[in-house]
């Protein structure tokens, strides 16, 4: 099957091809250079006018797993509110904020999105999270494995294991969990609250191991340095949503030491105390340390108005947060040794103090960090915001008087406090097609997505240009995904299933008898039934494993 | 008398506690049962491989002919009960398929105990934790008005009373306590000898002994009517014992409340308990751990989340568009009640898992184990084989995170309840 696209606008920052003009070739799903196409070409589009990318990534998006399930299960209000019917063959369900897994790879396909990773999947929840993905179809799909936080990582910190120990673990970790990448949540403060320690500051002590988050950090980024995992270290840090968070923030990439960390929804971790309120802006200096530091990227986790429900990892804080839970429900749950999860809804508003600052904060940070291959679009679905809102945030980012319109509604107090009205930056078409495809792809070691050279995945997306970026990029006119036309005006035409995309670095399986004795001892489970193995689905499921890019391990490990 | 083939580290899908460690010895395709010490794991693998036959009305059919009738007789209902649902992820995942295809009721035999727990999460939450928390965390565990072993019968050697924890004074130290009538002196006891205290707390007066626990929690007087028919010193002593705890654990069984009080009463205590976490967890870290999740109803429960966006007990229209609403779509009544024009019972654990009443004229397909108990002789009966004995499949345990997977510990010809889904869904 040989598609081609001609006269399209392509921008495609990974191969350096920017608004050139130019006929793309598909050839049985594959991006294709005119040479190699030598048969007839099958179907024919003329893009003239339309500006062509690859399909986009979102980097961390909540979109499976036990928590997300919870959070669903404790808002059918939400549901009901947004029931879909079951249409032309494809499957009926409900959707914003927590939306179905069918709802996620149609909305996603929809506004040509072609992967989204899940970013914290629990170690004991795997199985269950890809199977859950298996029924998320159109996009790729893959999670990062939250560790950092096991009481059998703690004991190795405490009894100062060896660097190769843990590089053996955390390498088997995403083996047995089929993992992308790592992400750590409260460094050693999901633990430390099992305790019943409250907060735990970046060099504070977990009392029970005398383990301080910053050696989590530093361990584990360390880690998959050695392994050669491509993915940084996904960090969810300290202090998540507490006033003055911002100080261990830039303590984390200050002391990074030039490690590489991804530090994930950075707004939530970017607030000052000042001001009356005893909450302000730290969106210009945790942009000076990301722009100052190149071992560090981010992505955002904008907030938007209204009604949604947060769920994470770190139960230490949103347990704290279940104070201002609206409705007044929640639920936490310590989780097997490993880690945890916390559900708090929340509501949003523009007249909120708080709430219109964190709003200006994330646009703030999009705006000042500089190098749009470092800072990534999300809003950390569902947390801070649905997914299906990024065409309204790509906006903001593109049009400066559009943004002033939606300031102008804020909570006064926090348009004094922010300085967002004197940030003249519009976002262009070649920083979004970098911030959306080409600097996810590459910071995951997607190879062969996030760009249309030869030997890509043929996942093309093509846009009507508009003045109005929002209906531009909520509505692309056609969206492929491995060369099947999968929407088209913004409706979903076909489904396909995706890939679920793992990293495996290698590890030596003789040098785990420590935590196969753990697992057999405490965990109340074999360390064999721990890991996910393509046959535990039996023949009923379709999962395809895509393997992103690994350097050689390099920590002298000999492995098998 | 050779076993032929010895498995280990097997996981038993036959109660909601999911232990992982069995041996399995497989002699000419029947399960040595004598190794197996667990009451409902012997039970459920007490199943030899001898094939079986369909039947249609009793007389026995080809498969072909069986899902012939079964597919003619839901594509003329309206509304049918798709429900039992006692089966692996990937047999449940069709199931709720069709479901949706049909417009039918989706519900599962557990779905009593689960629709209270669901309406206390959507009402209020609570602070729970998963089995190994308890295993080695705790210092205190109460069981509140449960025995734990008819849930879980391996509750106290696997959970309460573990050879060791990471944690060693948190298990040297455990105290486990009952509140409750009747406890068989014996059961629970550690294998130091430390016993179960116990709180004698008529069956009848459980309720008040849970509203006093939360007002003596917050220093608040128990109204002296209330008082009176209570230990009440002890379960002050217990307060303080849970005031005391590194980590108290509160153990519960929603479906022996609703034996003991009805579904209204144990959807008030388990709401109560509930909110007794989420109170304590202000100051101390207190958990509930509560016994159940038998037929892999947590893991239906999870598909039908994601697929759905609801729990169970799901009316999907006939536009495949999902209500749920955790009272009125209870399938048992429905299916007493006539408001359900036919029944799809699906069934692969527990052999007494059998269908439910339903009225004469409303016709019933049966996919089952070839042992299950059959209070009548169904329309359409489809026996398939058995996951964790026969093929490969994962549940999901209890405490709603973990999964787990089951072996295929030897070959069968029959087919999966996952290919009869699958041909039936085709003939729609």
């Amino acid at each position: 099957m040989i598609i081609q696209l001609t006269n399209a606008n392509i921008y495609d920052p990974a191969n350096n091809k920017v608004g050139v003009t130019d006929t793309l070739y598909i050839k049985d799903g594959v991006i294709a250079d005119k040479q190699e196409v030598n048969g007839t070409v099958d179907k024919t589009y003329d893009l003239k006018g339309k500006v062509v990318m690859a399909g986009a990534i979102d980097i961390h998006s909540h979109i499976a797993g036990g928590k997300n399930n919870l959070a669903r299960l404790m808002m059918p209000e939400l549901h009901r509110a947004t029931l879909f019917p079951a249409e032309n063959g494809f499957r009926a369900g409900s959707s914003e904020p927590t939306m179905t897994s069918f709802s996620s790879g149609y909305r996603y396909a929809e506004m040509g999105f072609t992967a989204a990773f899940e970013p914290a999947m629990m170690p004991v929840n795997a199985r269950q999270t890809h199977l859950e993905l298996a029924d998320t179809p159109i996009i790729d799909k893959g999670a990062y494995i939250m560790i950092g936080n096991e009481d059998y990582f703690m004991t190795l910190l405490a009894q100062k294991a060896d660097r190769r120990t843990i590089n053996d673990y955390v390498a088997w970790m995403m083996d047995a969990t089929k993992a992308l990448a790592v992400k750590v949540v409260n460094p050693g403060g999901v633990n430390a609250f099992k305790f019943n320690q409250r907060s735990l500051d970046l060099d504070e002590h977990n009392q029970h191991y005398q383990v301080t988050p910053r050696q989590v950090l530093m361990t584990l980024s360390r880690a998959l340095l050695d392994l050669g995992v491509t993915h940084p270290l996904h960090v969810h840090g300290c202090n998540l949503g507490v006033a003055g968070s911002v100080r261990s923030t830039l303590d984390t990439i200050k002391g990074a030491e030039g490690l590489p960390l991804h530090i994930t929804h950075i707004q939530f971790h970017a607030y000052g105390d000042e001001g009356e309120k005893g909450f302000s802006s730290g969106a210009a200096e945790i942009a000076e340390a990301v722009n100052s530091n190149p071992n560090i990227t981010v992505d955002v986790g904008q907030i938007m108005f209204g009604q949604t429900v947060t769920e994470s990892g770190d139960v230490m804080h949103q347990h704290a947060a279940s104070k201002h839970a609206e409705p007044k429900k929640w639920v936490c749950v310590d989780i097997e040794c490993q880690g945890g999860c916390g559900l708090v809804p929340f509501h949003y508003r523009d007249k909120d103090y708080v709430n219109a600052l964190q709003w200006a904060i994330g646009l703030e940070i999009f705006l000042l960090v500089e190098d749009p291959w470092r800072v990534f679009l999300t809003t950390d679905h569902p947390n801070g915001a649905p997914f299906t809102c990024y065409p309204h945030l790509m906006r903001l980012l593109m049009d400066k008087s559009y943004r002033a319109s939606f300031f102008k509604h804020l909570h006064p107090e926090a348009q004094r406090m922010s300085n967002l009205m004197s940030i003249t930056r519009e976002y262009t078409l070649e920083e979004i097609a970098i911030m959306t495809r080409a600097g996810p792809a590459r910071i995951l070691g997607l190879t062969s997505q996030g760009h249309l050279g030869a030997g890509a995945q043929a996942d093309v997306v093509v846009y009507t240009p508009n003045d109005n970026k929002e209906t531009m990029f909520a509505k692309p006119d056609y969206v492929f995904k491995d060369g099947t036309l999968v929407a088209q005006n913004g409706k979903v035409v076909a489904s396909v299933m995706g890939r679920h995309c793992i990293a495996r670095p290698k590890y030596d399986r003789g040098a785990l008898k420590g935590l196969e004795t753990w697992y057999d001892k405490y965990q109340g489970m074999h360390i064999n039934n721990a890991m996910v193995k393509p046959e535990d689905f039996g023949d009923y499921e379709d999962i395809r494993f895509l393997e992103a890019h690994c350097q050689d391990r390099h920590d002298g490990r000999s492995t098998s | 008398m050779t076993t032929a083939q010895e498995h280990h580290h097997v996981a038993c899908p036959y109660c909601g506690f999911g232990c992982d460690d069995l041996s399995i010895g497989i002699r000419g395709g029947s399960v040595d049962v004598s190794q197996i010490e667990c009451p409902k794991a012997r039970a459920g693998f007490d199943v030899d491989d001898k094939p079986s036959e369909p039947r249609v009305d009793g007389k026995p059919v080809s498969y072909e002919q069986a899902i012939d009738v079964a597919s003619t007789l839901l594509r003329k209902a309206q509304r049918p009960l798709i429900s039992g649902l006692q089966a692996d992820m990937s047999a449940v995942k069709r199931a709720l398929a069709l479901a949706e295809r049909t417009g039918g009721v989706l519900d599962h035999s557990k779905g009593d105990g689960y629709s209270v727990q669901v309406r206390v999460i959507q009402e209020k939450g609570w602070f729970a934790a998963t089995r190994s928390e308890v295993t080695n965390r705790s210092d205190v565990i109460v069981l509140l008005g449960t025995q734990a072993v008819n849930a879980a019968p391996r509750f106290f050697e696997q959970s309460a009373w573990p050879a060791q924890s990471f944690l060693p004074d948190n298990l040297k130290n455990r105290q486990i306590i009952f509140v409750g009538d009747e406890w068989s002196s014996n059961l629970g006891t550690s294998p130091q000898g430390k016993k179960v205290q116990h709180i004698k707390v008529a069956k009848k007066d459980m309720p008040l002994a849970v509203g006093a626990l939360r007002l003596l929690w917050e220093g608040r007087t128990v109204p002296e009517t209330t008082a009176k028919t209570l230990p009440l010193d002890q379960l002050r002593a217990l307060t303080d014992t849970l005031k005391k705890s590194l980590y108290g654990v509160i153990v519960w069984e929603t479906a022996a409340f609703i034996d003991a009080y009805g579904i209204d009463e144990a959807e008030v205590l388990v709401h109560a308990l509930g909110q007794m976490t989420q109170q304590a967890s202000d100051t101390h870290r207190i958990v509930g751990f509560p016994l159940g999740g038998d037929g892999n109803i947590v893991g239906a429960g999870q598909i039908a989340l994601w697929q759905s966006g609801f729990p169970l007990r799901i009316a999907y229209q006939k536009d495949g568009r999902p209500y749920h609403d955790s009272r009125a779509y209870d399938g048992k009544k429905l299916l007493a009640d006539g408001d359900v024009d036919a029944l799809l019972w699906l069934t692969l654990f527990d052999a007494k898992d059998s269908p439910p009443a339903c009225k004469k004229d409303t016709p019933s397909i049966v996919i089952g184990r070839k042992d299950l108990e059959m209070p009548y002789e169904p329309s359409v009966y489809i026996p398939v084989s058995i996951p964790g004995l026969d093929h490969a499949g994962v549940i999901v345990r209890l405490d709603n995170v973990v999964s787990l997977p089951l072996k295929a510990l030897r070959t069968n010809d029959m087919p999966t309840a996952c290919d009869i889904l699958d041909l039936l869904t085709q003939k729609l």
